[in-house]
C-alpha cells in the first residue's frame, strides 16, 4: 500500500514536472531541442490537463479598450485567459481568440466565470478605438488593454513573455513577433496552465474547468 | 492550355450551365470554388472573420497538376487595400509572420494554406469580413495565369 502510494505520488512528481514548462521564447538550446526533435515548428502538448503553480505573473495595470484603467486584480473572483498580441496580426490572435470563444461555448453558463484578457504589444496602432472594435468583434466576455512600452515590457517579463517589433517591407509596416501561449489565471490571480498554440479548445475548458473548481 | 485559363474569365460561359456547375459543386460541397483553372486546382478556401479596416487572412489547398513546378507570386482582392504573402512560423512558444515573395507549387503536389503556416494576407479591409460570406481572391502565378477564388468566411479557426 505504502509503496502504490510512493508510486503515485512519484508520477504526480514527474507530471508536474512535465507540463511545469516556462514559455519557451524560441531563442534558447531547449527552444532548438524541441523543434528538431519532431521536425515541426510547433507541437501540441499531450496527457491529461494537470494544473500547475507558477512563480511568475502577478498583478498589473494598463488601460483598457473603454478607456478606463484596467487592473488584472479587478478580475479576483474569475477565471482570466490572459494573452499577448496585437490587433493587426491575421492568424494566431484570431485563431488563438477563436479558440477562446469554443472554449467558452463548451464552458456554457460557467463561461460568465471568465474574462479574456488582451494585451496588445502595439501600442502604437492599438489605440483604445481599435481594440474596441477587434475585441467585440469576437463576442466573448474580454477586456482589450495596452499600456506604455515601457508598462508592456515589464509585464511581459514578468509573464515570461516575448515579444519583438520587426521592420518588414510589408505595406502593415512593422510586425511583430510574440509569444502565443494562453495564461490560466486562477480566481486568485496566479498562473496555473499555459495552453500553447494549437492544444485546441477542449484542453483550455477543461484546464478553466479545473481552475473554477480549486 | 495556360493561355485558356488566363482568359477563363472572359470566356462566355451559359448561365444555365454555370447554375448547373454551382449546384454541382455545391453538391460535393466544394462551394469555395468558383472557377479554376483546369490544371491549377484550388480548394477548400476559406477567410477568417475579422473586423473592419484590420487585416484578414486567406487559406486554402492549392493542387498544381502540371508537369512543372511553378509559384504564386502575388494576389489581390477587391476586400482589402492590399494584399500579400505571407507565411507564419512558430518558434518555441513564438508566433513569428513574415511577407514572403511567392508560395511554390511543385508539380502534381497538393499546397496547403492554413493557420501556422502560409496564408494570403488581406491587410486594410474595407468592411468588416463576416461568417457566411465570401471573398474574392485572384491569385497570380509566375508566367501571368490568373486563379480566381471566393473563398468563405468562417467564425472559427478551422475546420
Amino acid at each position: 500500500m505504502r509503496a502504490l502510494m510512493l508510486a503515485a505520488a512519484v508520477a504526480v512528481v514527474l507530471a508536474s514536472g512535465a507540463c511545469n514548462r516556462a514559455p519557451d521564447t524560441g531563442s534558447s538550446a531547449a527552444g532548438e531541442a524541441h523543434e528538431a526533435g519532431d521536425g515541426h515548428a510547433h507541437e501540441a502538448t499531450g496527457g491529461p490537463v494537470t494544473l500547475d503553480l507558477y512563480e511568475f505573473g502577478g498583478d498589473f495595470a494598463l488601460t483598457a479598450h473603454d478607456g478606463a484603467p484596467f487592473r488584472l486584480a479587478d478580475a479576483r473572483g474569475k477565471v482570466v485567459l490572459l494573452f499577448f498580441g496585437y490587433a493587426s496580426c491575421p492568424d494566431v490572435c484570431p485563431t488563438t481568440l477563436a479558440t477562446v470563444s469554443s472554449a467558452m461555448k463548451q464552458l456554457g453558463d460557467r463561461s460568465s466565470e471568465v474574462l479574456t484578457v488582451f494585451v496588445s504589444v502595439d501600442p502604437e496602432r492599438d489605440t483604445p478605438e481599435v481594440l474596441r472594435e477587434y475585441i467585440d468583434h469576437f463576442r466573448i466576455p474580454a477586456v482589450a488593454v495596452t499600456g506604455s512600452t515601457e508598462d508592456l515590457d515589464r509585464i511581459v517579463s514578468q509573464y515570461k513573455a516575448y515579444y519583438e517589433k520587426v521592420e518588414s517591407d510589408s505595406a502593415m509596416g512593422y510586425l511583430i513577433d510574440h509569444t502565443a501561449i494562453v495564461y490560466v489565471i486562477d480566481r486568485e490571480g496566479r498562473v496555473r496552465f499555459l495552453h500553447r498554440y494549437g492544444d485546441g479548445a477542449g484542453r483550455l475548458a477543461e484546464a478553466v474547468q479545473l481552475a473554477l473548481r480549486d | 492550355m495556360h493561355v485558356v485559363a488566363s482568359r477563363l474569365s472572359s470566356v462566355p460561359v451559359p448561365a444555365a450551365f454555370r447554375l448547373v456547375l454551382s449546384l454541382l459543386l455545391a453538391f460535393t460541397g466544394l462551394v469555395a470554388i468558383r472557377a479554376e483553372t483546369p490544371d491549377i486546382v484550388v480548394s477548400e478556401a476559406w477567410a477568417r472573420m475579422a473586423p473592419n479596416g484590420r487585416n484578414g487572412a486567406v487559406f486554402m489547398t492549392i493542387e498544381n497538376r502540371r508537369p512543372a513546378d511553378t509559384a504564386i507570386v502575388s494576389a489581390a482582392s477587391p476586400a482589402a487595400r492590399v494584399v500579400e504573402l505571407h507565411e507564419m512560423a512558430m518558434q518555441g512558444d513564438v508566433m513569428r509572420m513574415r511577407k514572403i515573395e511567392k508560395i511554390a507549387l511543385p508539380a502534381r503536389q497538393p499546397v496547403k494554406l492554413q493557420p501556422g503556416g502560409l496564408h494570403v494576407m488581406l491587410i486594410g479591409l474595407v468592411k468588416p469580413l463576416e461568417a457566411g460570406e465570401h471573398v474574392a481572391l485572384t491569385l497570380t502565378l509566375e508566367d501571368g495565369t490568373d486563379i480566381r477564388v471566393s473563398a468563405t468566411v468562417r467564425a472559427m479557426g478551422g475546420h
